[in-house]
């Protein structure tokens, strides 16, 4: 990966990670900071350029390493955490929150991954029901994993998470480490799953439908349980162009190797989407959107409506005790 | 728009024959050239005087937002090459210690850091030492987005040698020498700014203050109707007129629009 710029903290300029992470790249210039806030937090910057001009941060991570998931946000377990080793993703979905929650689109990697450790550990002993976390909540869990070598750090160190539950969130392909290694029980690789149609409107940069169904198929045959994803499903109307798409990710998916499937619309807080409109001021399903909150109308309506269809769609593959809905 | 802010008019001569630029006032504090799609203004040494001549140019030329600002001047360096041109990549105010990043991404010139500096500094280091670019750069980033406003240095002294500072000529010759690279980074900064949309919010803007002049709105009536204007150009390209009724208050005016768009 080309990188022309990776801006270091000076605090980590000399951490082993920070060294593996430069080994594999290639770049033009390093700029040391003081903090990541210095240059990922000022408010006049763009995320669409930045987009296309990526720029690595290399920082530590001093607190708040765990933080609980929204209410109803599960996939089968009563306590939810999620942590993020890093802010931001090489994909470009046009429905992303990342966009309305961040100035920056640089790529932020906290170096520092064995302090995320003990808190996880911590709260895991400190619980007697079952601890689920997430990762892939701030960024997309796989896709630079070859930069940042955060899972196979995280593998090594996987006892930290006896007695709870981790699932990693992706829309990449880049499964090179999992299928490399025995699955594990309480590790779920999961994916998200739009239909092709939409993928190529929407998700701009990701592997299409058909490549994630590929991997998802090769994982399960080498024994891990999958985590299943439509979420947040878009939603552009024609019912019969979605049953297809129902159809064709079953269709070929092992179901008993099947962890859960989650269901969930497209949501944005008001902020944020008022930031995105700013930003993708051609774009219609975010203007829509936008439209949609200024008058306060509530698209809970359509949103359930459009669930429900999409719940019996995957009903019909599925047993209820696996799906979630978001 | 692109703004160039110099420091003094020696260095001010060559962007003015580059881009055929013709004095737009000769106002007393801050002499201004201009063509299409270009101005220079001459700021005077110091970041005060080029973070208020970043305003003065603001407000000279319509107070538009997303303008590119190109701070061009000369600087020191412990042992780079009299003639070298760099864009600056990280700013360190002296006197406040505080840091700027300016973007430097997109460009394959080589970048540096520079310190600015107070007062001449000739205690030579890794840093280019200059005394714009921090009150330039605070100030151009309220009106541009970051990645807009770049400092752009040619070295004029070291260590081992300096050039003549009242050798006008020599100075225009160091920055003309560079031209080709100063005009590549114009264009490369013209494509980025592509990438900021802002063109319709702007328009919707003007249009809406246009169209709606003798009608009342309240100010949530207002909201709605940009954001359903700012969908509307996301759908099409010209606002047809005869779908409002300028006899009709905002509320209706609203429902016809939302008619139309089908919300």
């Amino acid at each position: 990966m080309n990188i022309d710029n990776v801006y270091i903290e000076k605090r980590v300029e000399n951490h082993s990670n920070t060294q593996k992470i430069l080994e594999r790249i290639k770049f033009q210039n390093i700029i040391i900071c003081n903090s990541y806030s210095e240059v990922f937090n000022p408010s006049n910057q763009n995320f669409r350029i930045q987009k296309k001009y990526p720029s690595l941060i290399l920082a530590k991570k001093e607190n708040s390493f765990i933080k609980e998931t929204p209410p109803d946000f599960t996939i089968g377990y009563k306590k939810n955490y999620y942590f993020s080793h890093m802010l931001n993703c090489p994909f470009d979905c046009k429905y992303c929150y990342l966009q309305g929650m961040f100035n920056s689109a640089n790529y932020l990697i906290f170096v520092n991954y064995e302090d995320f450790y003990n808190p996880i550990q911590t709260l895991i002993k400190k619980n007697k029901e079952k601890l689920c976390f997430f990762s892939g909540y701030d960024c997309d869990s796989l896709a630079l994993e070859n930069i940042t070598g955060f899972l196979e750090n995280l593998v090594n160190n996987f006892h930290i998470f006896d007695g709870g539950f981790l699932e990693l969130r992706s829309k990449s392909t880049n499964v090179k480490l999992l299928s490399a290694i025995k699955p594990i029980n309480n590790l779920i690789p999961a994916f998200s799953l739009n239909p092709q149609f939409i993928i190529k409107e929407f998700e701009s940069g990701t592997p299409n439908l058909v490549k994630r169904l590929s991997v998802i198929k090769s994982l399960q045959e080498k024994g891990w349980n999958i985590g299943v994803r439509f979420d947040p499903i878009i939603w552009l109307g024609d019912q019969s162009r979605y049953e297809f798409f129902f159809k064709e990710v079953f269709k070929d998916l092992d179901i008993r190797k099947i962890h859960s499937i989650t269901l969930g619309s497209f949501r944005m807080p008001t902020k944020y989407l008022k930031k995105l409109s700013k930003i993708r001021p051609s774009d219609s399903f975010i203007q829509s959107a936008y439209v949609q909150q200024s008058f306060r109308r509530s698209s809970k309506e359509l949103n359930n409506e459009v669930k429900s269809f999409c719940k019996k769609q995957i009903l019909k593959f599925v047993e209820k005790e696996k799906l979630f809905e978001n | 728009m692109i703004h160039f802010l110099v420091a003094t008019l020696s260095e001010g001569r060559p962007i003015i024959d580059f881009f055929d630029l013709k004095i737009s006032n000769n106002d007393s504090l801050f002499k201004v050239y201009h063509s299409a799609g270009i101005s220079l203004t001459i700021s005077g040494i110091g970041k005060i005087n080029s973070a208020m001549s970043v305003i003065k140019t603001f407000f000279d030329f319509n107070k538009q937002k997303n303008n590119i600002w190109i701070n061009l001047g000369l600087a020191g360096h412990k042992n780079h090459r009299i003639g070298d041109l760099f864009l600056v990549n990280k700013i360190k105010d002296s006197s406040s210690n505080k840091m700027y990043y300016p973007f430097v991404a997109h460009s394959k010139l080589k970048s540096i850091q520079c310190i600015t500096y107070e007062k001449e500094n000739l205690d030579y280091n890794e840093s280019l030492s200059e005394m714009e670019a921090s009150g330039f750069f605070y100030s151009a980033n309220k009106f541009s987005s970051l990645e807009l406003v770049q400092v752009l240095k040619i070295i004029s002294d070291n260590e081992k040698e300096s050039i003549n500072f009242n050798d006008k000529h020599k100075i225009y010759d160091l920055i003309f020498s560079n031209k080709k690279k100063i005009i590549n980074l114009c264009d490369s900064l013209h494509k980025i700014k592509e990438n900021i949309e802002d063109y319709n919010l702007q328009y919707i803007n003007k249009e809406f203050e246009e169209i709606f002049k003798g009608i009342k709105f309240s100010f949530t009536e207002k909201q709605q109707m940009k954001s359903l204007l700012k969908l509307y150009f996301a759908r099409y390209n010209f606002l047809k007129k005869d779908l409002f009724n300028y006899k009709e208050n905002g509320s209706f005016n609203i429902q016809m629009l939302k008619n139309f768009l089908r919300i």
